[in-house]
């Protein structure tokens, strides 16, 4: 077999380190106007001249070290032998993200240090606000939607089901990187459905993230409330059409190569890996676009909504950021809260039920896995038989 | 309705609260027979206990400002239905009663405390 699905690989998996470097170089863009590097600011400092001089050495700053690491990794990847391939693109994103992260810690100290500088004291009175209509069902993008995925799992699930008698005895279960198989099982429910049930997972995990995005703490800024729950609305109202686009992305890409491993139709390989690039790659620049064009919180919407009340401020909640990222508040019933540094939603760890969450993302991850071990080790035939 | 809390006030936060809603309610900007969040959600929303948002809503309930169903969940009554009666307004009185004498002794006259009345009854 050639190397034709190679360059699919590269496709995905350059533009990868690009993407991550991009996204993290972009981000005191992309985060609320009034939290800066993690660290709340008054309306006015955030608007001031300091703010966005901090925000520009950050672009220059990281922007050097960060692209140069991206083309490095890059380099690397290509230089590299196929096999060591997947482990260097795990470790190299991890790096990414570690040095990114000590530069976020580098200009979050900055921010404080203009903070106690400039406005030691908040303007305005603090509180908190809240809107009681925020959780009205006719708000949120409806539960009912999730069906025009779950229905495709479950065809895929009655499809295999129905094919079970006319499918040979032997069903390819691993690609290598060239696209090659080079794992096969003997048919079994397990090995039949195997997809069908990987796809189970990913829906229960997307189906979880529609229920985090619904249900996520509102957050608004005490100083432009009305154009802040707006673009809450809005904010929250976009996640959740792409995670029912791309949980449905998910299972039609994953379709092809389904209907290929059974060999019930002629679906060559081809479309069938180009399925799931293409899937995988729609979903990467869908959430992108959506970063870039929504920001925060819908902080990068225009609102036009008209504020009445004056003389208010937001809480300084900076010290219940830990490293200005790890949200700790044992005082909130809130489990799931919008990040302080990035785009999305973080747990609230001073509450009991957050590790239930990390617990139920592990088992779930486990499972995913375990599963796969199983029909790997128990089921497999030599190839070539 | 937008409800502000000041939660370093010296003003309990439930009082805070009950007192917001009943503001929504002169206000106009709770709708009668509109629902409000259940304890958990508005108690997440505004990053207090759920005891302060349940007893802030037993004291609505009391008052009959609000009402609690069990399929319907919590809901603002019709105005019909919390109507200041004879009883209600001796206890009202009793309330206005040390803010008139704070003002008073703080020098205003009657005739500048009735312009402020109307002042702070127009900003609802």
């Amino acid at each position: 077999m050639s190397n034709a699905n190679g360059w699919i690989l590269n496709l995905v998996n350059i533009p990868m380190f690009f993407i991550v470097f991009l996204i993290g170089w972009l981000m005191p863009y992309l985060t609320r106007r009034e939290i800066v590097f993690g660290v709340r600011l008054n309306g006015r400092l955030a608007d001031s001249p300091d703010v966005r001089e901090l925000k520009r050495d950050y672009l220059r700053d990281y922007g050097i070290a960060g692209g140069f690491l991206a083309i490095l990794l890059s380099m690397g990847y290509i230089l590299l032998p196929d096999g060591d391939v997947r482990s260097a693109i795990m470790l190299g994103s991890l790096l990414q993200v570690a040095v990114m992260f000590l530069y976020f810690l580098h200009f979050r100290k900055k921010a404080g240090e203009l903070k106690t500088r400039l406005l030691p004291v908040p303007e305005g009175r603090p509180v908190v606000v809240a809107d009681t209509a925020y959780r009205d069902s006719e708000k949120a993008l409806s539960w009912a939607w999730n069906a025009i995925p779950l229905v495709l799992l479950a065809a895929s699930f009655a499809f295999g089901l129905s094919m079970y008698d006319l499918l040979p005895e032997r069903i390819p279960m691993h690609w290598d990187l060239q696209g090659n198989v080079d794992g096969w099982s003997r048919k079994t429910h397990a090995s039949v459905l195997f997809l069908p049930i990987v796809m189970t997972f990913c829906s229960g995990l997307m189906l979880m993230v529609f229920w985090v995005i619904r249900s996520a703490k509102q957050n608004l800024d005490a100083e432009r409330p009305k154009e802040s729950l707006e673009q809450n609305h809005a904010f929250r109202f976009h996640w959740s059409v792409f995670t029912v686009i791309s949980h449905t992305a998910l299972i039609l890409g994953m379709l092809p190569i389904y209907l290929h491993s059974l060999r019930v139709y002629a679906v060559s390989q081809g479309l069938a890996f180009a399925a799931i690039g293409g899937s995988v790659l729609f979903i990467v620049v869908y959430a992108i676009v959506l970063s870039i064009k929504v920001g925060q919180g819908g902080s990068r919407l225009d609102r036009q909504a008209v504020e009445t009340r004056f003389g208010l401020t937001n809480r300084d909640d900076d010290r219940l950021w830990r490293a200005g990222v790890f949200y700790v508040n044992p005082d909130d019933p809130a489990l799931w809260v919008e990040k302080r540094f990035g785009v999305g939603w973080t747990l609230n760890f001073g509450n009991p039920r957050a590790w239930y969450w990390v617990a139920g993302f592990v088992v779930i991850c486990l499972g995913l896995v375990g599963f796969s071990l199983y029909v790997s080790i128990f089921n497999a035939v030599q190839s070539g038989g | 309705m937008l409800i502000t809390l000041d939660l370093e006030s010296d003003i309990p936060i439930y009082q805070q609260l009950r007192d917001e809603i009943v503001r929504g309610l002169a206000a106009k900007k709770l709708a009668p027979e509109e629902g409000l969040p259940p304890v958990r959600a508005l108690a997440q929303d505004l990053g207090i206990n759920m005891h302060t948002v349940n007893k802030a809503y037993n004291i609505l309930r009391a008052e009959g400002f609000i009402g609690v169903h069990k399929r319907r969940g919590v809901f603002v009554r019709r105005p019909e239905e919390y109507r200041a009666e004879a009883a209600h307004l001796d206890e009202l009185k009793e309330r206005l009663r040390p803010i008139l004498a704070e003002l008073l002794c703080r020098g205003l006259s009657a005739e500048e405390i009735l312009p402020l009345c109307r002042v702070v009854i127009e900003e609802f």
